[in-house]
């Protein structure tokens, strides 16, 4: 059985079963080794890699040196014909012979370390998919394993807010209620700072002096001066 | 462990939120941080660390409170709902239904935050959402 399916079975199993761990620590410890091997082999691969690289690169030099001294002798052999020198001619086509084997033999190390390289590369992204399989694997596992600890927890927790002993609905219909309270609450400690305001502003007024009862005590002062003037 | 994830949440500037909480290590299991959301304390986020990731989850009801026979039209709307639901999505263990959210543990705390601000609002939207299958 896959490890997902385990997971899966182990989940719908639940809190009562989460002692039982999903899979057993053994096997998570054999993950993580395997994806520290995988990891070190592909180090090694990539290093290997690097080197078959700079390899491929010198056995390209020296082939497209080789074609170069070819052509440079074959210069030579077609001026020693010209001068009528077959001997030499001869001679310096053994060379180009000699020059050509070393090319060819450059040649096919060339290709053949070009296999090399394509095989190292795909083993590279096999192994790296390899390894975030394994990584994806064993993070399903630990974060099943916390899920499950916490469900567990949750299920044994009557203590700290008791939601476990009130049904969901009846919990929504409490906390809506509460809500509810809460923006009636507001909205009348709004009204109440409005009238509040309204009191603020009869007080300033009569700070200055021009609410109605002063008015009226200056109309009162201004009818007794005239009364007294009389 | 447990402490460096409740002195991280600790860093939440509550004032910025939409919603106040006090934050508990849980007693049966240190490793776990329930915020516990005013007005809301029937469904404290519980938030853990695991494979790299915070697990946040609202545990909302168990099999035995689902009236007999709307099961599946439940989990049909609960699976509809899913894809809506803004960072959180249905879970079950067992028999415990879930509704939850991860995200890495690197996240800046602003995301923290705000999983936390989604998943309450979200617990109550999913509760009325399916209310009516709920004995």
């Amino acid at each position: 059985m896959g490890i997902f399916s385990k997971i899966v079975t182990a989940i719908r199993g639940g809190a009562s079963e989460a002692g039982e761990a999903i899979v057993d620590a053994n096997l998570l410890r054999i993950l993580d080794q395997e994806i520290r091997d995988s990891k070190n082999a592909m180090e090694k691969a990539r290093r290997g890699l690097a080197d078959l690289m700079a390899e491929k690169t010198g056995y390209e030099r020296k082939t497209s040196e080789l074609t170069a001294k070819m052509s440079e002798y074959e210069g030579y052999a077609v001026k020693a014909l010209d001068k009528g020198d077959e001997s030499l001619a001869l001679e310096i086509a053994e060379k180009i012979a000699e020059l050509n084997g070393e090319q060819e033999y450059n040649a096919n190390a060339v290709i053949q370390l070009n296999n090399t390289i394509v095989t190292q590369k795909q083993f590279l992204n096999t192994s790296e998919r390899k390894v975030k399989d394994l990584e994806r694997e064993a993070k399903m596992v630990r974060t099943t394993e916390s899920v499950q600890k916490t469900a567990e927890a949750l299920s044994t927790n009557f203590t700290s807010t008791g939601s476990t002993l009130n049904s969901a609905r009846s919990s929504l219909e409490r906390i809506k209620a509460q809500q509810q309270q809460n923006s009636d609450r507001l909205k009348a400690g709004e009204e109440l700072a409005a009238e509040s305001t309204g009191a603020n502003l009869e007080s300033k007024l009569a700070d200055l002096g021009i609410t109605k009862n002063s008015s009226k005590a200056d109309d009162i002062l201004a009818r007794l001066k005239a009364q007294k003037k009389d | 462990m447990s402490n460096k994830l409740l002195a991280t949440l600790e860093q939440i500037d509550q004032d910025q939120m939409a919603i106040e909480f006090g934050l508990q290590p849980m007693l049966s299991n240190n490793d776990i941080i329930q915020v516990i959301i005013k007005d809301q304390e029937e469904f404290p986020i519980n938030i853990t660390e695991a494979g790299g990731e915070l697990i946040c989850m609202v545990k909302l009801f168990e099999d035995s409170e689902i009236k007999g026979n709307v099961k599946n039209e439940m989990h049909e709307v609960m699976l509809s709902a899913n894809l809506a639901l803004p960072l959180s999505s249905f879970g079950k263990i067992g028999n415990t239904y879930m509704l939850f959210g991860a995200l890495s543990a690197g996240s800046k705390i602003e995301s923290v935050s705000l999983e936390i601000e989604t998943l309450a609002g979200n617990t109550l939207e999913a509760i009325g959402l399916v209310a009516d299958y709920l004995e």
